[in-house]
């Protein structure tokens, strides 16, 4: 597992191309990032990892970097 | 262990096995006529994006009760047609429960004026409870238990929910899932129908503020008006008085909670999850009870949903599927149902099939 991977799962999520967005997108930049595509990535991390996110943890994410570093360490923390 | 902390605990401090024998008899569903589709609220919202919307919840419709109409109106023609439709003697009848978020009064119980407009005798107990999602499952372990305990022969369940009263016209996160009805289920001791198995049912009150009406009862009577919602990114506004729901959260709770839920309710009743011959979830929306459905490896044959065309009606989406799909259902098979949310509160329990009556 990279952030390859995760930018990956976060773009199936927005069902968006990969390339629209980077490390450094503002989330609240993208107009199409509704409540319901961090619904679909909760799932996405469930399914795949194992993992889940909190409301709390989303709602202090600013940048794709934040939200990539702390299932990072999530994922870290179950293997 | 705390009953609730965690549902993968032992069976025995877990659920309950029904002492003698109570059955599922009659189960009628009665939904208020005007629809609201998808395009309609497409049309009012050029901002809301329905079709991706739809793809992902699965719902196209939801019926809306008109303003003069209440859940114990719409309970009320539920239970109407369940009568009219059998031989079943309202005298008969030695309690009627009523499960609704929405009752037409603070004073008296709906379920007090359902016993005189429904013309039961007055020798039935009348009482109202509030539960969502998991209401439906809570009212089946009530009456089986007041049938069990001999304190009633015959129970009237009703569920009826008008949660569209509640919600705020431009919030999106609960106006396109909700939809309102009633229903009607005849419990009794003698069946022929749906025995009622062993269930279990928990709640977990810190998670009240994730789906809350705020307004309106005595914490605070009225609204100090207009608020923002922020339910994570590009939500709309809503009221003090309105539904406010965190979408996140509770799919959080769901994933948490349900899984185990199912494990140890199959684990009461002694078979392995894949004897389960039916599963039937709270209708939530599509992506979330596909979520669980694959989480808990139940294939999809066993796990139907049907809320395209009335939403997430609250407490009656168990009935409503078993109403819908009781021509599926063979005699003799197990089926569980599952039922979560507001709260929070879950509960979960098996019925062995036999056909009942359809109203």
């Amino acid at each position: 597992m990279n952030s390859d991977e995760l930018l990956g799962l976060i773009a199936e999520g927005l069902e968006a191309d990969i390339s629209t967005i980077s490390m450094e997108t503002q989330i609240s930049d993208v107009p199409d990032w509704t409540s319901l595509v961090w619904l679909s990535i909760m799932s996405l991390l469930d399914e795949r990892y194992g993992i889940q996110l909190s409301a709390k943890e989303i709602r202090s994410f600013k940048t794709v970097r934040d939200a990539v570093e702390c299932v990072t360490a999530k994922i870290a923390a179950v293997r | 262990m705390r009953n609730g902390e965690d549902c993968g605990g032992t069976v025995k401090e877990m659920g309950f096995r029904p002492r003698s024998e109570a059955f599922i008899r009659a189960i009628s569903v009665h939904l208020p006529e005007t629809v609201v589709t998808n395009l309609q609220l497409q049309e009012e919202n050029a901002d809301w994006d329905m079709a991706k919307i739809e793809a992902k919840v699965g719902i196209k419709a939801r019926h809306v009760a008109p303003p003069e109409v209440t859940a114990g109106d719409l309970a009320y023609f539920a239970a109407r047609s369940l009568f009219e439709s059998s031989d079943v003697d309202r005298n008969s009848i030695d309690f009627l429960l009523f499960c609704t978020q929405s009752p037409d009064y603070f004073l008296p119980a709906t379920a007090c004026i359902l016993q005189d407009r429904l013309r039961l005798g007055t020798h039935c107990a009348a009482l109202d409870f509030n539960q969502g999602c998991s209401g439906y499952v809570y009212g089946l372990r009530l009456a089986e238990s007041l049938v069990a305990a001999g304190n009633a022969k015959r129970v009237l369940f009703l569920t009826g929910e008008t949660y569209s009263k509640y919600i705020h016209s431009r919030d999106r996160s609960v106006r396109v899932l909700f939809g309102d009805g009633a229903t009607a289920t005849l419990i009794d001791d003698t069946g022929p129908g749906a025995r009622i198995l062993a269930g279990c049912l928990g709640s977990d009150g810190s998670g009240a503020e994730n789906l809350i009406v705020r307004s309106g009862g005595m914490r605070s009577r009225r609204s100090s008006g207009e608020v923002p919602i922020e339910t994570g990114q590009h939500e709309s506004v809503g009221q003090l008085e309105t539904l406010f729901m965190d979408g996140q959260e509770l799919f959080q709770f769901t994933l948490r909670r349900i899984p185990p839920l199912v494990e140890a309710t199959a684990k009461l009743n002694n078979v392995a999850l894949e004897e389960v011959d039916w599963f039937v979830f709270h209708q939530a929306n599509v992506f979330m009870n596909e979520h669980i459905r694959r989480k808990l490896k139940i294939p999809q044959e066993k796990a139907p949903i049907v809320l395209e065309d009335v939403g997430n009606t609250v407490s009656n989406t168990i009935p409503i599927a078993i109403h819908r799909l009781g021509d599926q259902f063979r005699p003799g098979q197990k089926l569980m149902l599952v039922g979560f949310g507001v709260g929070y509160s879950w509960g979960a329990c098996m019925l062995e099939w036999q056909p009942i009556h359809r109203a």
